[in-house]
């Protein structure tokens, strides 16, 4: 199987117009881009996403959190983080129980993109 | 014996016309001192006391001062030399009619001479002087201890207050490890009192000591064994919420050599810490807020120049193409300045995986092609060495070879080729990156590591950070390996990268 749906959670309006493209019209996913926490969980409680793409540093729920939140409320989809702090990426990496499938630095290759997502899907979204 | 009576129980004036009037019964004396700076000697004839009385004073005084003790002691002529004995030059004139050794505890401390005018000395004077010639050496070791112990407790006195008065803070322990002394600057930076700290243990002072790298524990162990120590110790119940010293302890040892205790200095550097994380705060703040602005700046341009927007004319793909090129250069200046931050701050992660040593090769060199066409280079890897494994950190691997490849095509004219060398050897894989450029001027050489600083022979445009080098090879030294290079200029660089193999089967 591969992802259709993405559900993408990013607080900056220019990388998320760029990530909604990239992935979008140019990668082939049905996108939905949302700007932060809460709005991924109104989301997720109407929607089931086969992919979260979330950005980790964000004002309010960062990241991590709008992941812990989403999947008490029962969505499983695996998730990766784009991040701008690449210190980060040890501390959640080992979240495997959040079912973080990978991490992606900023800034990052918007042509790219989408394929490096398929990549993380396809060695990591199988072990979940 | 006083230097103000004499034998005649004269007083002083009438003596002195008396001894111009007795000319014919002059005794001189001289004292000749093993080391000694100073010789008195007199032509005082009555007074022997008087003369031994002064000689002892013309010894213990200053140069300068001699005259004035002349006055005082009455004497009418004082000659002064420097000199010791068998030296005689400073000495009267003709040769003295007696000699008598000074000695003190089997040792030579000096000579006794003595002059008596026309009727001479003879051997029964000799006998009656000896007895005053021990006298006297007695008299100048008493007075040279005495000398000495005053000297010494000058120089405690003066120690001690430089100790006591100096800006940085000092314990000293006694040999069990009891706190002895503290000075004033160490009590004031402790926010302590004399009471709390005299007398006390010093592990139990140091109990909050906590250092960057392993809280206690090192400091622990090395006041254990009572070795040296230093470092900075943030005190974990100090008077500031971040109180941090810096201290060194080294034993100190008494004349036999034997440790009696610790000598322990300490420095408030809670300043210069706050600072220094301030900077790491800066630094992390910045290049994170750098790379949030330059993610949609890079992506909105590499979607552009990958068509999302139709087809382009050709000058707008190339002034996109130099907007995309610059962005990821501004790209790769945050992520050396971070590391560069990381590694001052011993926080850069290393993570070891044993990899086949071609494969990472051919994926930089893969990485580097676009760079390099950019640049009419060619980069090839001549020679392989199949599947010879390395324990490495694979993502610092990558960057420290990407690292060489891009400084070879930098430095090279279009045209030329690049050459990439695996070599195994028992221990060790070599990587080599030969470039045919310009080399490397020879008074550059010995700053090629140095941060900031780029031979000045790179093309327009081709331009790096400066900290490529020095990254490099912290990373490698880190992987247990090393960074070298040898260069000639005009023609050519070659860099060689060399890490630790894996012996043994593959592990998956």
């Amino acid at each position: 199987m591969s992802p259709e749906r993405i559900l993408l959670v990013e607080d900056d309006p220019d990388i998320r117009a760029v990530a909604e493209l990239a992935l979008g019209s140019l990668g082939g996913f049905i996108v939905t881009a949302v700007a932060d926490g809460p709005a991924a969980l109104a989301h997720c409680a109407m929607n089931e996403p086969d992919l979260v793409v979330l950005d980790f540093l964000m004002p309010g729920m960062n990241g991590l959190e709008t992941l812990a939140a989403i999947r008490q409320r029962g969505t499983r989809a695996p998730a990766v983080f784009v991040t701008a702090t690449m210190d980060a990426p040890s501390g959640f990496m080992n979240t495997s129980e959040l079912g973080v499938i990978g991490v992606i630095g900023k800034p990052f290759d918007a042509i790219g993109l989408a394929a490096a997502i398929r990549r993380l899907w396809n060695e990591h979204a199988v072990d979940l | 014996m006083t230097g103000q009576s004499s034998t005649d129980g004269l007083p002083v004036e009438r003596r002195r016309h008396g001894d111009q009037a007795a000319a014919s019964q002059q005794l001189a004396a001289i004292i000749i001192r093993s080391q000694a700076e100073f010789i008195g000697s007199t032509d005082r004839v009555h007074a022997f006391a008087t003369l031994l009385d002064d000689t002892v004073r013309f010894i213990g005084a200053a140069h300068g001062a001699l005259h004035e003790v002349q006055d005082a002691a009455g004497v009418d002529r004082v000659e002064v030399a420097r000199s010791r004995i068998g030296d005689t030059g400073s000495a009267p004139a003709h040769a003295p009619d007696l000699t008598l050794p000074l000695r003190q505890d089997g040792r030579d401390i000096g000579v006794l001479l003595l002059w008596r005018g026309e009727r001479g000395l003879d051997a029964a004077d000799a006998d009656t002087l000896r007895p005053i010639a021990a006298l006297l050496s007695q008299l100048l070791e008493v007075f040279r201890t005495t000398r000495q112990r005053r000297e010494d407790q000058r120089s405690i006195a003066r120690l001690s207050q430089m100790a006591q008065q100096m800006r940085n803070g000092m314990i000293i322990t006694d040999p069990t490890g009891r706190i002895d002394w503290a000075n004033d600057a160490f009590l004031q930076d402790l926010g302590l009192e004399a009471g709390d700290v005299i007398g006390r243990r010093l592990e139990e002072l140091t109990a909050d000591w906590q250092s960057d790298a392993d809280g206690h524990a090192e400091l622990a162990l090395q006041l254990q064994a009572g070795l040296p120590f230093s470092g900075e110790y943030r005190l974990a119940a100090g008077r500031r919420p971040e109180h941090w010293i810096q201290a060194a302890g080294s034993p100190y040892l008494n004349a036999d050599g034997v440790p009696e205790g610790l000598i322990i200095t300490t420095i408030d550097i809670s300043e210069r810490r706050r600072i220094e994380r301030m900077k790491d705060d800066f630094v992390s703040t910045v290049s994170h807020e750098l790379r949030t602005p330059l993610t949609s700046i890079s992506g909105a341009l590499s979607l552009l120049e990958g068509g999302v927007g139709g087809e382009l004319s050709a000058p707008a793909r190339e002034m996109l193409s130099i907007a995309h090129r610059n962005s990821r250069r501004l790209s790769r200046l945050i992520d050396d300045l971070l590391d560069l931050d990381k590694i001052a701050a011993g926080k850069l992660r290393i993570d070891l995986e044993v990899r086949p040593i071609m494969d990472l090769i051919d994926d930089a060199i893969i990485e580097n092609q676009v760079y390099a066409d950019g640049c009419d280079v060619r980069i090839e890897c001549v020679q392989r060495v199949g599947s010879v494994r390395i324990e490495a950190d694979p993502q610092r691997f990558q960057q420290v070879l990407r690292n060489l490849l891009s400084n070879a095509v930098k430095f090279s004219p279009a045209g030329a080729l690049v050459e990439v060398l695996a070599q195994a050897e028992d221990q060790f894989v070599t990587v080599q990156v030969r470039d045919s450029g310009t080399g490397i001027p020879l008074e550059f050489q010995p700053h090629v590591f140095d941060r900031f600083t780029q031979a000045g022979a790179a093309p327009r445009g081709r331009t790096g950070t400066g900290l490529g080098l020095a990254i490099s090879k912290d990373l490698v030294e880190r992987m247990g390996g090393q960074l070298s290079f040898t260069s000639r200029e005009g023609s050519g660089s070659t860099f060689s990268l060399r890490l630790p193999r894996v012996r043994g089967r593959a592990t998956a």
